[in-house]
């Protein structure tokens, strides 16, 4: 009797909710999230924090039609991150494969913990981990070690724009970062030019926050907006 | 003192060779400005190889004020060769044609007319770096257009675009002030020689010697780096660093005025007691 009893108490937690669903099965559920979002456009401000880099805050509008066509109007000089700005959540499935999955609880909400892999073989980073609320199916954190041993990690917070979950903020941390782009040393003294430029390729940790507002969605963004000038002009 | 420096300005004005350095830079600028345009995007990925990695870059930053500054830095070098061109011949010009004597018969004395041709010599030197500011900032923004002003370097500095022209402009100005000492020990040098050819020789040769000398890692010469005024003729650098060090600007402005009046002192000396014979 009491074998019996086991074996369903352990039949009824094989068949708890949480517990049936895989690792693609939420990826899935994260991407069908955006299902019905056919475009959207968004204010976003920027601001930069990143070692021995001095850059004002940023504004730039960003404008996003499926599957993933992304276009930005900036009138001053904008950097965005392409870890986060550049994840395309309703492109999940094809762009990633999950290796495994964990559950996690965070402030007492469930999370998904996924290990991926880029299905793109040419891609330089060969792992990627992604945690998605088990709630609202929305990515909240991405993480991506490098190959030289750092990580950048993009931290979302989102908002309820109609029927959508959207992001209205997200934090890239850099524990490494872009790599300098120094093409001349501060101190162009053509006698002391030398050690600067050996500095080319250092690591730059930091942050850079990005805050969105005033979307706009399924408002029927044209294709030419997405065009780069050399195609407008074939 | 009004009479002698018309003069002298007018005298400076019809020797061909005070436009060598303005042809120069006539040539120059628009060469590299064009070069750089002719180039296209080539040069914006250069710039930005590194950050492009991990951003998406958005706007025109390979513009006017952006090439500009990258122009400036002919400052170093090429800048003072052609300052000095005009300076050292202001005193060494009129040996070699034989007209010094010609001209200390006049009834003005030794100290204003060396001080008629200093102010000369000053007032090339800044015509020449505005004749520059106006060429490379204005074709630059002609064929570049303006935007925020990116400064690569071991700090890289994103200035936004209405700082970035009085920022340049400011810079320049600076530049002119470092100019003016190149063009005072010039001017030092011509009062020694009877030919234009010393002067120019040899003020290159102790700028070239102290930018070495300042910059190499040895500790004799570590000390000696901030008695040489060539360690302060970056102080138009200063002007791209966020915030602007104000102190440090104000001190090489200092010490290049200090440098500047000394070497004029010392020609003084010179002039005063020197035996005239050509």
């Amino acid at each position: 009797m009491r074998t019996i009893s086991l074996l369903l108490l352990l039949a009824a937690l094989r068949a708890a909710p949480g517990q049936q669903l895989s690792g693609d099965d939420v990826l899935r559920k994260a991407e069908h999230n955006f299902e019905g979002l056919q475009d959207y456009t968004v204010t976003l401000d920027i601001v930069a924090d990143i070692e021995r880099m001095k850059v004002p805050p940023m504004h730039a509008t960003m404008y996003f039609k499926q599957p993933e066509k992304v276009h930005f109007d900036a009138k001053g000089f904008v950097f965005l991150p392409r870890e986060g700005m550049g994840v395309q959540f309703g492109q999940l499935t094809r762009r990633y494969a999950v290796d495994s999955m964990a559950r996690e609880t965070v402030d007492g909400a469930l999370r998904y913990r996924l290990a991926l892999h880029p299905r793109d073989e040419k891609a330089l980073v060969r792992r990627v981990f992604m945690w998605v609320d088990g709630t609202r199916w929305t990515p909240e954190r991405v993480l991506l070690p490098q190959p030289d041993g750092h990580a950048i990690e993009a931290r979302f917070e989102y908002l309820r724009t109609g029927a959508f979950w959207l992001p209205a903020s997200l934090v890239v941390s850099f524990s490494t970062a872009a790599r300098d782009t120094t093409v001349q040393p501060q101190d162009n003294n053509p006698f002391t030019g030398v050690a600067p430029m050996m500095q080319r390729g250092a690591m730059r940790a930091g942050t850079v926050t990005v805050k969105y507002s005033d979307y706009h969605v399924n408002t029927g963004l044209p294709d030419a907006l997405f065009q780069s000038d050399a195609e407008k002009h074939r | 003192m009004n009479t002698i420096l018309g003069n002298e300005i007018i005298k400076t004005s019809f020797k061909w060779r005070s436009y060598i350095s303005f042809m120069a830079i006539a040539v120059v600028v628009p060469l590299v400005e064009i070069a750089l345009k002719l180039q296209g995007e080539g040069m914006q990925r250069n710039v930005t190889r590194g950050l492009a990695q991990d951003f998406f870059l958005l706007g025109n930053i390979t513009n006017g004020y952006f090439v500009s500054q990258m122009i400036m830095n002919a400052l170093w070098i090429h800048v003072p060769f052609l300052v000095t061109l005009g300076a050292g011949d202001q005193l060494a010009g009129e040996a070699t044609g034989g007209t010094f004597r010609l001209l200390l018969t006049r009834p003005a004395s030794r100290s204003r007319i060396l001080l008629a041709k200093y102010t000369t010599t000053l007032l090339y030197a800044l015509a020449l770096i505005a004749f520059m500011a106006l060429l490379t900032v204005g074709l630059g923004v002609i064929l570049f257009g303006t935007g925020d002003l990116l400064v690569p370097g071991r700090n890289l500095v994103v200035l936004p675009e209405h700082e970035a022209l009085w920022r340049i402009a400011v810079a320049f100005a600076l530049a002119t002030w470092g100019m003016w000492t190149v063009a005072s020990l010039a001017f030092l040098f011509s009062s020694l020689v009877e030919n234009g050819i010393g002067p120019l020789v040899g003020t290159m040769a102790v700028i070239i010697v102290f930018y070495i000398v300042s910059n190499v890692p040895a500790d004799l010469f570590t000390s000696v780096k901030p008695y040489l005024f060539t360690s302060y003729l970056n102080l138009w650098q200063k002007m791209f660093e966020d915030p602007v060090p104000w102190g440090d600007v104000l001190h090489s402005v200092f010490v290049l005025g200090a440098f500047s009046i000394g070497f004029y002192a010392v020609t003084w000396y010179i002039f005063l007691r020197k035996d005239i014979l050509s």
